[in-house]
Order: structure tokens, then sequence, then C-alpha cells
């Protein structure tokens, strides 16, 4: 399996109104997403858009969908905390394990290193899924879709990578910049604050 | 001296800014324990990058966001805010204790007045760049 394949099928799971958040360079060069105005592709690694994502989903009832990399995960380890704290129920995680941070180098990873990671994410308070297995033939991915459908958050799925094989897309900037005006304007509503008539009143314990 | 409770009605009733983060600190002792949940929704943090992170998630569903962050941090969400919020013109409101501004923002000072945040709310979104809000508690009286 490789990235091209899981991002199709990860396509095919998908619904329209979900908003989805693809990181990383590998990734954001094979995905080709249907719904084009609720995806945000977003190559660079430095930029933590985990905890974007995480306040996309408190804001909002619709389902945010982060796919990232095992790289990206080590990266912003202090945001998956974020995320678990949240209790978004409407907050998706596809990790895609690669294993590889440098194909020049072999080096450790946070797979190799941490004697369970899928556990560790149970412990924080994830729902931990595994589902490499249905990314393999199109009937599986049909099944997958059912089993999304129903599945709650904060959730998180590891999908495993045997080809890191990449094929590069050019990114349009463009695209980003449509899809921060698109979900303003599909999404938005004015802030709901109390009328609070007399705030002196609500500070009396000062 | 600008009254606290003041303070929150102009930010939080009249322009709106609902959602506010951030790692608490002991600058903003007097504002951290003056936040209700009557009139805005305050979220701790891991770090300061998730805090710019989630204000600017917020900020793209249609809420006013802000942060409150410790001047000597503000080197930690360079990156973020110069490849994120910068890049694709998302603003937020940074408030802070200290004048100390790496990166040039726009800045308005609390000590000149509560006309300070309508100010900063108007360049905010004419400008759509982060811009920051100083605040020194002494300026502000219970």
């Amino acid at each position: 399996m490789n990235r091209k394949k899981i991002m199709n099928g990860i396509n095919d799971i998908i619904l329209n109104s979900d908003i989805l958040f693809c990181v990383g360079k590998p990734l954001v060069s094979e995905a080709k997403f249907h719904s084009e105005q609720t995806v945000f592709y977003h190559p660079d690694d430095s930029v933590d858009v985990i905890s974007v994502a995480v306040g996309v989903a408190m804001s909002t009832e619709k389902r945010v969908i982060i796919i990232m990399e095992d790289c990206y995960l080590l990266r912003h380890i202090n945001s998956i905390l974020q995320a678990v704290v949240s209790k978004c129920k409407n907050l998706y995680l596809f990790l895609i394990v690669s294993n590889v941070y440098n194909t020049l180098l072999i080096q450790e990873t946070i797979f190799s290193v941490i004697r369970d990671i899928r556990s560790t994410m149970f412990s924080l308070g994830f729902f931990t899924y595994n589902h490499s297995n249905y990314f393999k033939s199109k009937p599986e991915i049909k099944k997958l879709k059912e089993i999304f459908k129903a599945a709650r958050g904060p959730f998180i799925t590891f999908i495993e990578l045997t080809d890191s094989k990449v094929y590069k897309n050019e990114l349009n900037i463009n695209s980003i910049l449509e899809f921060c005006n698109g979900i303003k304007s599909t999404d938005t509503e004015l802030p709901k604050i109390h009328s609070v008539l007399d705030l002196d009143s609500i500070m009396v314990t000062i | 001296m600008e009254k606290v409770s003041d303070f929150w009605k102009v930010l939080c009733l009249d322009f709106k800014y609902g959602f506010f983060t951030g790692v608490p600190f002991t600058e903003f002792k007097l504002l951290f324990n003056t936040m209700r949940p009557e009139f805005l929704h305050y979220v701790p943090t891991t770090n300061e990058i998730s805090a710019v992170g989630l204000a600017t998630g917020y900020f793209l569903t249609g809420y006013k966001s802000a942060v409150l962050l410790q001047a000597e941090k503000f080197d930690l969400i360079k990156i973020q805010l110069e490849k994120f919020n910068m890049l694709y013109k998302l603003p937020i409101l940074i408030i802070t204790e200290s004048e100390y501004n790496p990166m040039k923002l726009k800045q308005f000072k609390l000590n000149e007045g509560l006309q300070s945040i309508e100010a900063a709310d108007k360049v905010l979104y004419t400008d759509n760049e982060p811009v920051i809000l100083v605040i020194n508690e002494k300026d502000l009286g219970k």
C-alpha cells in the first residue's frame, strides 16, 4: 500500500460535509479529494495544524478529520494532548505510519522506540483502531465507510504504509485560501455570547 | 485607571470576543481571576503554539478569538504566526503584558484608554493580521 492508495481510500469514506486537514509534504502531494472546499492542505511540517483543527472541531458540529504521518505526530505531540483534553466527539485522526523520517538516514522512529504507542494513545483518551487491512481492497473500504459513519471521537486510526514512494504534484496556494474563505462563508455564525446586562453583578465575588 | 469589569464588557460584549486561550501566568492574575463563563469561554493550553492554533481554529469558524500570552514567550509562536496566520491572513488578538514585539506587529496599549480595544479590533479585521494589545495590570482596577 502506498500513500496514493490510502488517500484514495480516505477519499471514499469521507462525507461532503466533513472538514479535512491534510498535513505533511508527502501526503499533500498525493492527496486529491472531491470536496475541495473543505480540505485544508498544509505541506509545511513546522506549523501546528492539529491545534487549529481542534479549534475548528470545538466550534463546529461538523466532523473534523486530520490526516498526518508519524513524523508529524512526534513533532507536535503536545497538540495531541490538547486534542484529547478537548474531548471533541467530532475529531478524527488518521495516522499514516511510514516509519521513515528521512530516506537518506535510517533512524529510530516513535513507533520503534515507544513500547506500544497504540495503547499509549488509548490511555490518553483516544478511541484507538488499526484500519490498515481495510485499505487493501475496494469492498473493504466500503465496509470501513459504514464503520466510520458510526465512529465517535476523539478517534485515532493507524494505517500502515508498505510503500513510501511519492509522486509529486504541484500544490496551488489558492486552494488553501479558498478553504479559508469557504469555511467562513458556509459555517460562519455570529458569536453566541450570553447577554449580560450588569457585568458587575457577576463579579461580586472578586 | 480602567475597571477590569469595564475591560471585559468592552472586549466581550461590545466587540464580541467570546473565545480566549493561553497558558496561565501570574502577570495576568487579575484578568484570569475575573474571567466568567457567562460572557467568555477560556481554554487553558499546554503550550503557546497550541494556544495560537486553537484561537486560529475558532476564527476560521467565525468567532472572534484572543490569546493571552506572556511576552517573553513570543519567540515560541513566531514560526506559527509567520508560516500560518500571516501567510493565510488569519487574524487573532494577542494580549500581552509588556511591549516586547519581535515581529513588529501593530501594537495598542490599554493605558491609552478603552478606545484602544476598538482601534485594535478595527486594524485586526482590515489588515487581517495578528495584533497585540498590551495590558499592564497596574492600569486595571477592581
